[in-house]
C-alpha cells in the first residue's frame, strides 16, 4: 500500500469520525438493541435504537474496532436518524449488495464516498460492512420489508 | 504499548497492541512503509479473550532481519500513533 493509498483509506473524514464518532454510546430510551461481531478480526459493535412510528427516531452505537469500522458506524448512524425504517433498510441493502463496486451508490450518497477505498480492499470491506449489516438486520427484525 | 510476551523466549515473534490504535490500523500503516506484520486474532480467539483484547499485531524477525529493520519498525510505530491518535 502506497502512502497515497493509505491517505485515501484513512481519509480525513474517516479520521474525524474515528476520533470523535457521532452518536456514540447507548440510548437510555432504546426500544431495540442489536450487536454484531466481525469474526475475522474480532471487532464488536452494538447499536441501540428508538423506533417510533416507522422511523428511526434515535440511534447510537458502541464499538471496539478499527478506524474504518468506527467511522462507518458513525456516518451511518448520523444518516439514518429521522429516516423511515424502509429508507434506512434500503440504504443498507444497496451498499451491502454493491460490494466493491459501490461507485453508483456513492454517486447517490456522496456523504459516504470516503468509505469507497476501504470497500475496494476485501479484508477491509468487512470493517465498513459490520455496522451496515447490524442496522439492516435490526430493521428486518422490526418487520421492515423491501 | 502493551507487549504480550516481553520476557518470554518466543523466538523472534512479538505480539503487541498500541494504545488507542486498532491492530488492523497499525498493520495497514506499517504496510504503507513496507513493513509486513500480521494483525488480527491469529486463529486464536480464546487467547485473545484471555488477554482481554480483540486482536493483536504480531511482528516476527528472522535471520534476514537487520537491526536497522527493527529500528525502522520502532520509528514507524511512533509515527503510527501520531497518525491515528
Amino acid at each position: 500500500m502506497s502512502n497515497e493509498e493509505l491517505r485515501a483509506l484513512y481519509h480525513e473524514t474517516i479520521m474525524r469520525h474515528a476520533r470523535n464518532p457521532q452518536h456514540y454510546g447507548h440510548l437510555a430510551d432504546a426500544n431495540y438493541t442489536r450487536s454484531g461481531k466481525n469474526s475475522s478480526c474480532g471487532d464488536t459493535m452494538e447499536f441501540s435504537f428508538s423506533f417510533r412510528e416507522g422511523r428511526v427516531h434515535a440511534a447510537a452505537f458502541e464499538s471496539e474496532g478499527c478506524a474504518v469500522s468506527t467511522a462507518s458506524a458513525s456516518l451511518l448512524t448520523a444518516f439514518i436518524i429521522e429516516k423511515t425504517a424502509v429508507e434506512a433498510a434500503l440504504l443498507c441493502r444497496n451498499l451491502l449488495e454493491a460490494g466493491a463496486d459501490a461507485e453508483a451508490f456513492m454517486d447517490l450518497h456522496p456523504e459516504f464516498a470516503c468509505l469507497l477505498p476501504a470497500l475496494k480492499i476485501p479484508t477491509r470491506r468487512t470493517c465498513v460492512h459490520l455496522a451496515w449489516e447490524i442496522v439492516r438486520d435490526a430493521l428486518l427484525e422490526q418487520g421492515v420489508s423491501y | 504499548m502493551r507487549v504480550f510476551n516481553p520476557d518470554q523466549a518466543s523466538g523472534g515473534i512479538v505480539s503487541f497492541v498500541q494504545d488507542g490504535v486498532h491492530p488492523h490500523d497499525t498493520a495497514e500503516f506499517l504496510a504503507s512503509h513496507n513493513i509486513a506484520v500480521r494483525a488480527g486474532r491469529h486463529c486464536a480467539p480464546m487467547a485473545m479473550d484471555n488477554a482481554g483484547v480483540t486482536a493483536t499485531v504480531r511482528a516476527s524477525a528472522y535471520v534476514y532481519t537487520s537491526e536497522n529493520d527493527i529500528a525502522l519498525l520502532e520509528e514507524k510505530l511512533d509515527e503510527c500513533r501520531s497518525f491515528f491518535v
